[in-house]
């Protein structure tokens, strides 16, 4: 497998983040990891990234902890907006293709352009949607092994969304993973191979969307609200 | 690292860019009052001006590593610095180098632009000698200084370790705040703390060592291997904190 | 398209590519979009739109040329008969339906007879 997730523990002075998570992500699946704010979907994701370091636990990639090599591989994008202040859109490309070998810039132009993004703009005047648009066009503009997306979909328009979920389609191969996290659940339920249901820090199942459906007749948000509810 | 370095740079190229404005408007005031015969306030002000402005900006810009990082670990744009595939260590050590240079270009820069003045002051006046002499004096009687090449050296070589000590100092202080303290509020007074102690602590296991006063030959360059290791040790602690603790 | 998520998105897909075929948006020997761009098309996974041609294949509905991709079967008897199953199943869930609403069978037929 690409990715292990062993035992993973994560607490801040207050709450514990992460109870105890251990899962398996294989290439040429796209999952989405669900759960409401607060299960440990974002803390996952970015101990994943190498952003955190669990207390307890380890993740590895391709069998080696992730660190400094793993970022090579694996993009991780938050939900919240990063760049820096000074920077526009063309500076976002070229921080990108300066630090990852992996960034395709063509693939950033085109998907900027498909964003009806201008390379101008700069990246603290735009608006929450342009932000979170410009945020997906340079992580799949990188050619990783691994896509990690905190929710993608947050703050986009209905028509954007579609453009999204092309890009992010376009991005899925045999070799590489995405890990995508998620409130609209129903937005991703037709692109998803697997559904990882994190509750209260622990993993509480993760399904074949398809054959869910098959034996339960039931939708990923309905699963979900049988588990949440 | 050279691509840490180029960002470190242009993260700092607006505060650069104000000093600078401002810098050429005093500038202009000096060389209007020097070309133009009229009262001599008008150029020995301005001079005065920059020469004091020089010292502080040269403080500042050379530090401004510290409040970039400062910048780095609290905001957002932590994930930008921290999501590229370089070890904690390559990053500090980055900041170090676009410190030193920082110091070392707006130094020369500054040296330049003081020296070029007194120049033309001299001109306008009418000889070097007077010039010369008058900055000796004015050294001999405010700072007592008398120059020597040695001194220099020391003057420098103190200058650049102190330099880069109150950085690493600083770096460690903050991670320390971040990553091991990680609380969220008060951060930046929670990590001047730690600074103060670090550097009281240091001071104290310092003066145990050396008795006497440093500019006396031997316990200059004592002093300075001291430092040395010092700053080693805040350098590594902040590059390890940040590696094994880091919480984003 | 859109999709009822509680059933199987590949059974939704071959039944729309199926409905395609018999009322001839789709040609006998017309070649289909590869696994990826029939993914973009609907918007699905692809991994799911491998099975769907893979259960196409099955059905004979389909085949695969080596290099050159995947082209709609060129026997019209298929067509016919995927045209009765299809037509079949409509048939006997418009009957279950009606007799649930408790029509008899001769209410069922003269109905119909009024509304073709």
């Amino acid at each position: 497998m690409m990715l292990e997730s062993k035992n993973i523990m994560k607490k801040y002075m207050m709450t514990t983040a992460i109870e105890d998570i251990s899962l398996t992500i294989e290439p040429g699946m796209i999952y989405a990891l669900l759960g409401p704010n607060g299960s440990g979907k974002t803390t996952f994701m970015k101990i994943a990234a190498g952003l955190t370091k669990p207390n307890k636990g380890v993740i590895t990639y391709k069998g080696v902890p992730v660190g400094v090599e793993s970022k090579k591989e694996i993009a991780f994008m938050p939900t919240e907006p990063f760049f820096y202040s000074y920077m526009n859109i063309a500076d976002v490309g070229k921080y990108y293709m300066d630090f990852f070998e992996d960034f395709n810039i063509e693939r950033y132009n085109a998907l900027i352009e498909r964003m009806d993004l201008l390379p101008k703009l700069k990246a603290k005047n735009l608006s929450s949607g342009m932000a979170a648009k410009l945020k997906i066009a340079a992580t799949l503009a990188r050619d990783a092994k691994i896509y990690m997306l905190d929710e993608p979909l947050n703050g986009i328009d209905v028509i954007a969304r579609d453009k999204i979920i092309t890009s992010i389609l376009e991005n899925a191969e045999d070799d590489k993973a995405m890990l995508i996290s998620s409130h609209l659940v129903d937005e991703l339920e037709k692109i998803i191979d697997y559904a990882i249901f994190i509750k209260r820090g622990r993993v509480e199942l993760v399904g074949n969307v398809e054959e869910i459906r098959e034996a339960r007749n039931q939708s990923i948000v309905e699963v979900y609200k049988t588990i949440y509810a | 690292m050279l691509k840490l370095m180029k960002y470190e740079f242009k993260k700092q190229a607006l505060t650069k860019g104000i000093m600078l404005a401002l810098v050429a408007v005093i500038e202009v005031v000096f060389l209007i009052g020097v070309v133009v015969k009229t009262n001599e306030a008008l150029f020995s002000i301005p001079l005065a001006i920059i020469m004091l402005v020089a010292f502080a900006a040269v403080l500042f810009v050379s530090i401004e590593s510290v409040f970039t990082f400062s910048n780095d670990l609290k905001t957002k744009s932590s994930y930008m610095l921290f999501m590229t595939p370089y070890s904690s260590f390559t990053i500090i050590g980055a900041k170090l180098f676009v410190s030193f240079i920082t110091l070392f270009l707006t130094g020369l820069a500054f040296l330049f632009l003081i020296t070029g003045n007194f120049t033309l002051m001299a001109m306008r006046i009418g000889g070097v000698a007077e010039v010369r002499d008058m900055i000796a004096l004015y050294l001999n009687e405010f700072w007592n200084i008398h120059i020597s090449f040695y001194d220099v050296l020391r003057g420098v070589v103190w200058v650049l370790i102190n330099f880069a000590v109150f950085i690493t100092t600083a770096f460690v202080s903050m991670a320390i705040s971040a990553t091991v303290l990680a609380n969220k509020r008060m951060k930046g007074l929670v990590s001047l703390i730690i600074f103060i102690i670090l550097n009281l602590v240091f001071t104290g296991i310092a003066n145990r060592i050396i008795h006497g006063d440093i500019w006396t030959s031997g316990y200059f360059w004592l002093s300075c291997g001291l430092n040395l290791i010092y700053l080693v040790a805040t350098y590594y602690g902040t590059g390890w904190l940040l590696d094994r603790k880091i919480s984003l | 398209m859109e999709f009822n998520n509680t059933i199987p998105i590949y059974l939704q897909v071959i039944n729309d590519i199926k409905h395609e075929i018999v009322a001839g948006g789709l040609m006998l020997g017309e070649k289909l979009p590869s696994g990826r761009e029939l993914a973009l098309k609907y918007k699905i996974n692809p991994n799911t739109s491998n099975r769907i041609y893979k259960e196409l294949e099955a059905e004979q509905l389909c085949f695969t040329k080596r290099g050159l991709g995947t082209f709609i079967t060129e026997n019209k008897e298929t067509v016919v008969m995927i045209k009765k199953e299809m037509a079949e199943k409509l048939l006997n869930e418009f009957i279950e339906g009606m007799k649930k609403l408790g029509y008899t069978s001769k209410e069922i037929i003269e109905i119909l007879q009024t509304k073709l």
